[in-house]
């Protein structure tokens, strides 16, 4: 696995509220191309990881390296960095006073500093990656259903062309159906290679769609694998109690 | 759509509020310059009154002035001492002696008693008016005031204030029911709706309104001996001296007479 | 001799005019000082550091606290002796009431901004927006139309307490009506066209409240609260 390759490397990294310690220690990869699955139990602290990466949290120790660089650093302007780094929330975080069009040129044109032309072109093209219905671009968020949101959440971090898109248990917030779309694109950017860190509860995407799946537990990375292995065949007992826990894995096919 | 809408309407209130800010400031400070008016050269008495005392003083609504025997008092006055102009501001009552003691007015002329506890913070002039409290009441309601002691056992209104509330407050304490009225106004509703009985209320005030209510008349005349001064800042013995040396002029002659008459008749 | 007369009609309604556009002079002014202070204090109080936050809670929390009447006293009276500048009683007037104002609107636009919510936030930091450009692209879009309803309600609370500044000697609409009464000794005609004139000045502000708060309400984020006179 060479250096070259990691989008992100994350080394050692801790982090403590308070007395409690929440992350104790996280290391791990994600190379270019690849979708990464975190699953794990609820409020362990798997949101604050991701947080952790563009530093909407700041961890107390550890290493962050994104493409070569340390952002943990002092003298890294972490606005730049933050703009390399797509996030997809639970609960969709749209601005409520733009339309769906609108939601996704913003970054381009305060950030990226695109004229209005380029801006509505490039996120014409990331709704229609996200396959948003043509009557719903010009729509204000409360005007769409919650896997509509979604998608333009997606879109909205697409198009700023990030170099990893992270995901906070995007479908979390969703009903069943409507978290198929946006499961639905998810697997579409995998297929594409876009690079992609996802904290879920969704183990049928994390059997198609991933190319390794770590579990965190207590404060770790308590074991990690490729999809059917982990799922399967997981090595250690708090895994197994975990799958056993969340998912009847006979559902999807198991053994 | 909505957020060009925002950025070009961010742009416009960004020159808005650049635009009142330069403005009020630009007025602030012109204004705070320039407090009295008229040419460099003219000397100007700020007098400070509060214009809801008729006859004394009271806005004219005709022309707009403020007139009243106050004030043509105070202009004759001025114009003796040297000054080519006098300028009235206008205020509450209670505001008076702070606009005096912050230098905001130069004399106060409002009708205004001179008792002890103002004479502690103000310098008055030589009394120019004698006033006595009057006791009004409703005509017919057998109420018969020969004397202050008559006046035991009612309610009376008076004005908040004033030397009346004092004198009632004083002399008859207990022994009858007082009741305030932030104006002479109404105290007078008060008498006439019946909430009070009797009214001791300064009798040129009494006398003023008398006409227009012929269901009221003056039952007594308390003579409380109140006398209305002229106020200055305290320790400004040099404009007093010459105040008061005007006075005297005026109040021995003609002209005297003359004004009493325009506002108080023959 | 002068005795308790009657006041001509046109007069007297020319005289309430005037006082009508000094209230309406008097208010204008200080609810866009209000404004203009308001909004910076909203912001400090809670975007600031501890420093910022604690001295806008200071600003904010006295000049709610103390009443109209000694604010201006303290400006008209009492800042040429702290300070060695005065302003003239029209300036002290629109100052008094403009700081007061200041401090209810930083608590208006503070409910705003707080109800744009924390998750748009994270959203417009993620992107790789500054503080600034969240504010201004995201937070203050969102939180000045949320704040028109309430605002506009202030803005009615101003003009009326624009009658407290007679004290001082504005003759506004209260003090015209005051001049009139104190002549004819009729207070029920007279303060009861003042209030007539001041419904006048009102009632059109509330409908517009309700019709803008309306129109440029954001969708989703339950519309234009009531507004309470």
């Amino acid at each position: 696995m060479s250096e070259s390759n990691n989008v992100l490397v994350i080394r050692n990294l801790t982090k403590k509220f308070g007395e409690k310690p929440v992350l104790r220690g996280v290391s791990f990869n994600v190379e270019r191309g690849e979708t990464k699955v975190i699953i794990g139990p609820s409020g362990a602290g798997k949101s604050t990881l991701l947080r952790c990466i563009n530093r909407l949290v700041e961890p107390n120790s550890g290493e962050i390296i994104f493409n070569g660089v340390n952002i943990l650093s002092g003298e890294v302007d972490i606005r730049k960095i933050r703009a390399r780094i797509g996030f997809v929330f639970q609960h969709f975080n749209l601005f409520k006073h733009l339309t769906a069009l609108e939601n996704v040129k913003i970054g381009l044109k305060v950030i990226r500093g695109l004229d209005n032309t380029e801006a509505e072109d490039k996120a014409r093209k990331a709704l229609k990656a996200v396959h948003l219905e043509d009557d719903a671009y010009d729509k204000y968020p409360a005007e769409l259903s919650g896997g509509q949101q979604q998608r333009v959440a997606i879109a909205r971090a697409l198009a700023m062309e990030p170099e990893i898109i992270l995901f906070d248990e995007p479908t979390s917030a969703l009903d069943p159906q409507l978290a198929g779309e946006v499961l639905d694109v998810m697997r579409d950017l995998a297929k594409r290679k876009v690079t992609m860190l996802v904290v879920t509860h969704e183990i049928g995407f994390a059997l198609n769609a991933a190319d390794e799946v770590l579990f965190f537990y207590d404060g770790v990375i308590w074991e990690k694998g490729r999809p059917k292995e982990l799922l399967y065949h997981p090595q250690k007992q708090e895994t197994r109690e975990f799958l056993r826990r969340i998912a009847d894995l006979s559902m999807f096919g198991g053994e | 759509m909505i957020s060009k809408y925002w950025s070009v309407m961010y742009m416009k209130r960004n020159l808005i509020l650049a635009g009142v800010v330069v403005s009020v400031l630009i007025f602030a400070v012109a204004a705070s310059g320039c407090i009295t008016t008229g040419t460099p050269k003219e000397k100007v008495l700020v007098v400070g009154t509060s214009a809801d005392f008729p006859p004394f003083e009271y806005k004219n609504p005709k022309t707009g002035n403020i007139t009243g025997f106050d004030m043509d008092l105070i202009k004759m006055v001025a114009k003796k001492i040297g000054y080519d102009k006098v300028e009235i501001k206008d205020m509450s009552f209670d505001s008076l002696i702070p606009a005096l003691q912050t230098g905001k007015v130069d004399v106060v002329i409002a009708g205004m008693t001179i008792t002890p506890k103002r004479e502690q913070v103000v310098d008055f002039s030589i009394p120019y008016w004698k006033a006595d409290q009057a006791v009004v009441v409703r005509k017919g309601s057998g109420i018969k005031i020969s004397s202050p002691e008559d006046l035991k056992g009612k309610t009376i209104g008076v004005e908040t204030g004033t030397t009346g509330a004092l004198y009632v407050k004083d002399k008859l304490g207990n022994s009858v029911t007082m009741k305030e009225y932030s104006t002479y106004v109404a105290a007078l509703q008060a008498l006439l709706n019946g909430q009070v009985n009797v009214l001791v209320i300064d009798s040129p005030v009494a006398n003023m309104f008398i006409h227009k209510y012929p269901s009221l008349e003056i039952a007594y005349v308390i003579q409380t001996n109140e006398h209305y001064g002229i106020a200055v800042r305290k320790g400004n013995k040099e404009l007093l001296n010459k105040i008061n040396s005007a006075l005297k002029e005026i109040m021995n002659s003609p002209e005297w007479n003359k004004l009493v008459a325009k506002y108080f008749g023959g | 001799m002068i005795s308790a007369t009657s006041v001509p009609w046109n007069i007297a309604v020319d005289m309430l005019l005037k006082g009508a556009k000094m209230t309406i002079e008097l208010s204008v002014l200080s609810i866009l000082l209000g404004l203009i202070i308001g909004l910076p204090v909203a912001l400090m109080e809670t975007y600031g550091n501890k420093t910022l936050r604690y001295i806008a809670m200071v600003y904010e929390g006295t000049l709610r606290g103390i009443p109209l009447l000694a604010i201006y006293f303290i400006i008209f009276f009492s800042m040429p002796l702290l300070v060695g500048v005065g302003l003239p009683a029209f300036w002290a007037a629109v100052v008094g009431l403009g700081i007061r104002s200041s401090a209810y609107q930083s608590q208006i636009f503070r409910s705003g901004i707080q109800a744009v919510g924390g998750g748009q936030i994270e959203a417009a930091l993620s992107l790789g927006m500054s503080r600034m450009q969240m504010i201004r692209y995201v937070v203050l879009p969102q939180a000045l139309r949320m704040a028109i309803p309430a605002w506009m309600n202030e803005y009615i609370i101003v003009l009326k307490d624009t009658s407290i500044a007679l004290a001082i000697g504005i003759v506004e609409l209260t003090r015209q009506a005051t001049y009139l009464v104190s002549i004819t000794a009729e207070p029920f005609k007279y303060y009861g066209i003042a209030a007539l004139f001041y419904l006048a000045m009102v009632l059109p502000l509330t409908y517009l409240a309700g019709h803008v708060g309306r129109k440029y309400g954001i969708k989703g984020t339950g519309g234009a609260a009531n507004v309470r006179i």
